[in-house]
C-alpha cells in the first residue's frame, strides 16, 4: 500500500502535473487564436457576402433593366403611332428571338377602348411566333393589368402562372400606355421565374451561404429549401415559428431596406446572419444566409486539426514522461527497499549502486554513511542502555535497603505502651537524603532521630545510611543525645567523602521519667504539642550542620514530657514547599496547621501537616524529600 | 397570389370536357381500384381525386365540389373521408377539385357533381332562377366577411370609407358588402378585384373585401400588421349573414333523400373531428395540398382552421343546420335588394329541417 502510494506519487504527480500545465497552455492558446481568428473571419465573410449580394443584385438588375428599356422603346413606338398592325407583329417577333430573356409579350387595351382584339399575348413556340387572345372578362381584373393602369406606374409583378402565353411562371414587367393624358392599356414583357432562379442558384452552389430572392409580398421565389419556395414567405416562416425579429427583417426588405442581422427563433435558419439588400427595379429583395457553422467552418476544422494533434502530441509526452520517471524510479525503488531493510534493523544490509544519475548516486551514499552512523549510534545506545538498567537495578535495590532501614509504622503503642508513633518519608527521586529512626537503646531509653543530609542522590543516600548506622550501633554508647551527636560528627567528617552535611535532631526519652533530652544540628525546629492545643515551638539550635567541622562542642536541651505530648520533627521538605507563586510553606504555617488539630495522634498529626504542606504546594516543585516524624508520650513506662 | 397562379392553370377548359374526364376517371377508378393501394389517383388533366380505396359495388359513390381549392375551409369533407366516416356511412366520396375555374352552380346544374358548398346568400339568390337549391347542411353559423382598410388612408370609421377607392369581388361574393354599402348610405368607388390581395398591397385601393379565415391572414402574411387595418366584420353590422353550406339540387335530392342526409351528417361528424383535432385536421388538409400541388402554408392553414372552429360553433347549440332566423334574415336582405322576387318557402329550402 505504501508502496502503491508512492509510486504513484512521483510518476503520476509528475505526469499529471506536467500534462496538465501543458493542457493548461494548449488550451488558452487554441482558445484565444480561434476568438481573434474568428472575429476575421466573421469579418471576411460579412464582405464576401454583401459582394455576393450586390454582385448578384447587379446582375438581375442589368436582366430587369433591359426588359424595362425594351418595353420603354416599343412603347414610344406604339404611343407615337410609328408601327400599326403587322408591323407591331413584326418588331415583336424580332423582339422575342432577339431578347431570350422575354419569354412573351402583351398588349391589352381597357375594355372600353374600341380596338379589336382587345388583348393579346404573343410568344415564340418553336420558333413560329404565336398570339393568343385574351378573355376579356378576366384580363382586366388580374394584378398584371390592373395595378399598373389603375396607379398608372410602371410595375413588376409578383410572380403568376401564364396559362394564355409561355405557360410557366413568370414576372412580368406592365407598362401604361397613355393616349390624350388617358392610360389607355398596357404593355407587359415578361421573364420566366426559373431565369431568375438559375442567376440566382448558380452563386447558391458556393459554399458561402443560402441564397434567397422574396418577392414584394415577402414570397421566396428561389431557395435552397425547396419546400419553402413558392409556398412560404418570410412573415408565414417567422409566424409559423413565432419570431417576431423574423417578420421585422421581412418587413424591412419589402420597404426596400437593407441590413446585416443575426437571425434568433427556433426555424431552419437558427444562428443564420442574414445580408438583404433591395432589388431597385421590382422592389424585391435578395437575401444571403450564412450560419455561424458555414462561416466558421474552416475556423472549426483548423481548431479541431489542433486539438487533435495537440492531443496526440501530448499523450506522446505522457507516455515519455511515464517511462523516464519509471526508468528513474527503478533504482529508486530498489534504494527504497534497501532503506526500509535498514529502518526494519537490518544493518548489514548493502545499499544498491544500480543508477547512473549523480543525485541518486550521491543519495545512495547518503543512505550508506546514515546506515553506517546508524549501526555505530544504536551499538552504543544498547551498551549505554544496558550499563543504566544496571545502574538502576542498583540503585533501586539500594532504595529497598534504605527504605528498610526505616522503622515501619504500627498503629499500637510501642515500647512497653508508653509511645505511640507515625512517620513518613517521601524521597523526591528514587532514593533519598532524609532520615527518621527511633529505637530502644535500653529497657528505659527510648532513642530517636530526623536528619537531612544536604544534597541528593546516591551520596546523600550513602551518607544517611551511614548516619543511620552509626545511630544504631553507636546509641546505646553515650548517655545523651549531645554526646552521640558529637560522635556521629566526627565520624561524619572522618568518613564524609563528598564532605555533605547532616542537618539532625538526635533525642532520648526516659521512659519512665518522660524526661526528654535532645540536640539540633542545625535543624527545623521541633514543636512539642501539649495536651489543651498548646504547642511548644522548640527553635534553638545546639550546633551547626554535622560532618563540617571535627570536634564539635555540642549542646543539649531537656524537658519534661507530659502524657499524651506530641513531639513534631519535620525536615526542610515541609518548611521548604513551594508555591505556584513560590513562596515557602515555612514555619508560620506549620505552626498554624499544628494549633489547629483536632483530637490527634500520631498518624493524624504526621499526614495532617503532610496535607497542608501538599495543599500549598505546586506538586511539580517538590525537588526536596519530605520527612515527617511524630512521637506522642501516652504515659511514662509503670 | 398563391393560390391564384395555380387555378389560372385550369380556366382555358370547358366544363363539358372536365365532367367527360371525370366520368371516365371515375370509370377508370372503379376498375383498377382492387389493385390498387393508394388513396388517390392521377388523371389524365392532372386532377387528383380522392376516394377510399376499400370502395365496393354496394357503396353510394357520390362527388363533392368544394367551392374553391383544397384548405381548411373544408376540412370536415377531408375529415371524414381520411378517418372512414363517409365510408361508415356507406358512401363512396370523390373530392373533387375546386376554385375559381370550377364554378359550383353550373356544376350543380349540369350535374358534373353531386354535393358543393355555397354561401347561403349565393344558394338562395340563385333560386330565383332555373334549378332550384337545397340546403343539407349549415357549416357556418355566422358571417365571416369583413372590410380591411388601411389606416395609413386616414380610415379609422366606417364613414371614413366615404369617397374611398373599395375593392370588391367581381364574382358572387360581394353581395353582402354592397348591402352594408348601401345601408350606410356611403359612396365610394368601387373596384372589382379577382382573388389577390396586391391591388390592396401595392396601393391603388384604400379597402378592400376580405374573409376573416383567409384574405385578412393572407395580408398579414405579406407584411401588414393588423394594427395597421381598420376592419369591419358584418357581423357586426347587422349582417351576420351565415356563408357555407352543404347544396344539391332539389332534382337530385328528390331522387337521392337517404344518400343526401347520410352525406351532410357524415360531413358535420367530420367537421366535428376535425375542431377536436386540430393538427390531425391540419395535416390530413396539408397533405392533400401538397398532392396536389397547391402551395401550402402551414400557418395560414391553422390559422383557416381556427377561424372555422369559431365559425362552425358560432351558435350556441346549434352545429350543421340552418335555422329559419338565418334563413329569414337572408331572405329579407335579398327581398329589400330586390335580389329576390319572390319568397322561397323554408322548408323547401331546407327539406331536411325537422
Amino acid at each position: 500500500m505504501l508502496r502503491r502510494l508512492r509510486s504513484k506519487s512521483l510518476t503520476y504527480q509528475v505526469v499529471a502535473f506536467i500534462s496538465l500545465f501543458i493542457l493548461l497552455i494548449t488550451v488558452v492558446q487554441i482558445s484565444v487564436t480561434h476568438f481573434l481568428m474568428s472575429g476575421v473571419m466573421r469579418a471576411n465573410a460579412s464582405n464576401t457576402v454583401s459582394l455576393l449580394v450586390n454582385e448578384n443584385i447587379n446582375r438581375i438588375e442589368g436582366k430587369l433593366s433591359r426588359i424595362q428599356l425594351l418595353a420603354r422603346n416599343i412603347r414610344y413606338s406604339v404611343q407615337a403611332g410609328l408601327i400599326t398592325g403587322e408591323q407591331f407583329q413584326l418588331m415583336v417577333a424580332a423582339a422575342l428571338r432577339e431578347n431570350p430573356d422575354i419569354s412573351s409579350l402583351c398588349m391589352a387595351y381597357e375594355p372600353s377602348i374600341q380596338n379589336q382584339p382587345r388583348a393579346q399575348v404573343y410568344f415564340v413556340r418553336n420558333t413560329e411566333l404565336v398570339v393568343n387572345i385574351l378573355n376579356p372578362e378576366e384580363y382586366p381584373y388580374e394584378d398584371w393589368y390592373q395595378i399598373p393602369i389603375m396607379s398608372g406606374e410602371q410595375r413588376w409583378s409578383e410572380p403568376w402562372y401564364d396559362r394564355a402565353g409561355s405557360q410557366t411562371l413568370i414576372s412580368s414587367y406592365s407598362i401604361p400606355i397613355i393616349s390624350n393624358g388617358r392610360y389607355i392599356g398596357i404593355l407587359r414583357l415578361d421573364t420566366q421565374l426559373s431565369k431568375l432562379q438559375q442567376m440566382i442558384s448558380t452563386d447558391s452552389r458556393q459554399q458561402i451561404g443560402k441564397m434567397l430572392l422574396l418577392t414584394n409580398n415577402g414570397t421566396f421565389v428561389s431557395s435552397q429549401i425547396d419546400s419553402l419556395v413558392m409556398n412560404y414567405g418570410i412573415f408565414s416562416l417567422a409566424e409559423e415559428y413565432n419570431d417576431e425579429e423574423l417578420r421585422k427583417i421581412g418587413q424591412d426588405m419589402i420597404y426596400g431596406r437593407s441590413g446585416v442581422q443575426k437571425l434568433g427563433g427556433k426555424h431552419m435558419f437558427e444562428d443564420y446572419w442574414i445580408t438583404y439588400a433591395p432589388l431597385k427595379s421590382n422592389g424585391w429583395s435578395l437575401a444571403v444566409l450564412m450560419s455561424e457553422r458555414t462561416i466558421f467552418r474552416d475556423l472549426n476544422l483548423l481548431t479541431l486539426i489542433q486539438g487533435i494533434a495537440s492531443a496526440i502530441a501530448f499523450l506522446l509526452l505522457a507516455v515519455i514522461l511515464l517511462l523516464r520517471i519509471r526508468h528513474i524510479n527503478k533504482p529508486l525503488s530498489a534504494l527504497t527497499a534497501a532503506v526500509e531493510r535498514v529502518g526494519s534493523g537490518d544493518f548489514d544490509t548493502v545499499i544498491p549502486h544500480s543508477s547512473d544519475f549523480y543525485e541518486l548516486q550521491m543519495l545512495t551514499n547518503s543512505f550508506e554513511t546514515m546506515r553506517d552512523s546508524l549501526s555505530d549510534y544504536i551499538e552504543n545506545l544498547r551498551k549505554t542502555t544496558e550499563e543504566k538498567n544496571r545502574i538502576m537495578t542498583e540503585v533501586l535495590f539500594a532504595s529497598t535497603i534504605q527504605r528498610n532501614l526505616i522503622p515501619r509504622n504500627v498503629s499500637t503503642n510501642q515500647f512497653h505502651d508508653c509511645l505511640r508513633i507515625h512517620g513518613i518519608l517521601e524521597p523526591a527521586g528514587d532514593i533519598g537524603g532524609d532520615l527518621y529512626d527511633y529505637f530502644a537503646i535500653d529497657d528505659n531509653t527510648f532513642c530517636f532521630a530526623i536528619a537531612d543530609v544536604v544534597g541528593k542522590g546516591i551520596v546523600a543516600a550513602m551518607t544517611m545510611t551511614m548516619v543511620s548506622t552509626h545511630i544504631r550501633a553507636k546509641g546505646a554508647s553515650f548517655q545523651t543525645p549531645q554526646e552521640l551527636a558529637a560522635d556521629l560528627n566526627n565520624f561524619l567528617c572522618s568518613n564524609n567523602i563528598e564532605s555533605n552535611f547532616v542537618t539532625i535532631i538526635l533525642g532520648f526519652i526516659d521512659l519512665k521519667s518522660g524526661r526528654l533530652s535532645y540536640t539540633n544540628a542545625g535543624h527545623v525546629p521541633l514543636f512539642i504539642r501539649k495536651a489543651n492545643n498548646q504547642y511548644q515551638k522548640l527553635a534553638e539550635t545546639h550546633s551547626t550542620a554535622l560532618g563540617v567541622f571535627p570536634n564539635l562542642k555540642i549542646g543539649g536541651s531537656s524537658l519534661q514530657l507530659d502524657p499524651t505530648d506530641e513531639i513534631i520533627l519535620v525536615t526542610d521538605g515541609i518548611t521548604e514547599s513551594m508555591s505556584s507563586s513560590e513562596n515557602f510553606f515555612g514555619i508560620e504555617r506549620l505552626e498554624e496547621t499544628i494549633a489547629k488539630l483536632q483530637n490527634p495522634n500520631p498518624e493524624t498529626t504526621a499526614k495532617a501537616i503532610l496535607s497542608a504542606a501538599r495543599k500549598f504546594s505546586n506538586p511539580d516543585k517538590q525537588y526536596d524529600d519530605i520527612t515527617i516524624l511524630v512521637i506522642e508520650f501516652s504515659h511514662p513506662k509503670h | 397570389m398563391f393560390i391564384r397562379f395555380r387555378f389560372s392553370f385550369f380556366k382555358a377548359e370547358r366544363i363539358g370536357i372536365r365532367a367527360i374526364l371525370l366520368l371516365l376517371l371515375t370509370g377508370f377508378v372503379s376498375l383498377s381500384c382492387y389493385s390498387c393501394s393508394s388513396k388517390d389517383t392521377e388523371s389524365t388533366d392532372g386532377h387528383r381525386h380522392y376516394y377510399n380505396s376499400r370502395s365496393r359495388r354496394d357503396y353510394r359513390v357520390v362527388r363533392f365540389l368544394p367551392q374553391w381549392t383544397h384548405q381548411t375551409q373544408f376540412a370536415g369533407f377531408y375529415v371524414a373521408l381520411e378517418k372512414g366516416i363517409y365510408e361508415r356511412f356507406g358512401l363512396d366520396v370523390i373530392i373533387q377539385n375546386g376554385g375559381p375555374n370550377a364554378p359550383v352552380i353550373p356544376a350543380l346544374s349540369t350535374g358534373s357533381t353531386d354535393f358543393s358548398t355555397l354561401f347561403l346568400l349565393t344558394a338562395m339568390r340563385h333560386n330565383r332562377d332555373g334549378k332550384f337549391l337545397v340546403n343539407l347542411g349549415q357549416i357556418s353559423q355566422k358571417s365571416s366577411l369583413m372590410l380591411a382598410a388601411k389606416r395609413e388612408r386616414g380610415i379609422e370609421s366606417i364613414e371614413d370609407l366615404n369617397y374611398k377607392k373599395i375593392g370588391l369581388w367581381h364574382s358572387e361574393f360581394r353581395d353582402l358588402t354592397n348591402i352594408f354599402l348601401q345601408r350606410n348610405k356611403l359612396e365610394v368607388q368601387v373596384i372589382p378585384i379577382d382573388y389577390s390581395i396586391n391591388l390592396f398591397l401595392k396601393g391603388p385601393i384604400d379597402a378592400m373585401n376580405v374573409m376573416s379565415y383567409n384574405e385578412l391572414h393572407r395580408i398579414y402574411q405579406a407584411g401588414i400588421d393588423y394594427e395597421e387595418l381598420f376592419l369591419v366584420r358584418m357581423s357586426e353590422q347587422g349582417l351576420d349573414i351565415p356563408e357555407d353550406g352543404i347544396y344539391c339540387t332539389e332534382e337530385f335530392f328528390l331522387k337521392n333523400k337517404e344518400l343526401s342526409r347520410d352525406f351532410a351528417e357524415a360531413t358535420m361528424e367530420g367537421w366535428l373531428y376535425a375542431i377536436n383535432h386540430e393538427e390531425e385536421a391540419l395535416e390530413i388538409v396539408l397533405d392533400i395540398m401538397r398532392r396536389d400541388h397547391i402551395p401550402a402554408n402551414r400557418p395560414h392553414q391553422r390559422w383557416m382552421l381556427q377561424e372555422m372552429r369559431d365559425i362552425v360553433l358560432a351558435k350556441p347549440g346549434v352545429v350543421g343546420k340552418l335555422q329559419k332566423d338565418s334563413f329569414d334574415q337572408a331572405q329579407a336582405l335579398l327581398l329589400e335588394n330586390g335580389q329576390l322576387t319572390t319568397p322561397i318557402e323554408y322548408k323547401r329550402f331546407v327539406p331536411n329541417a325537422p
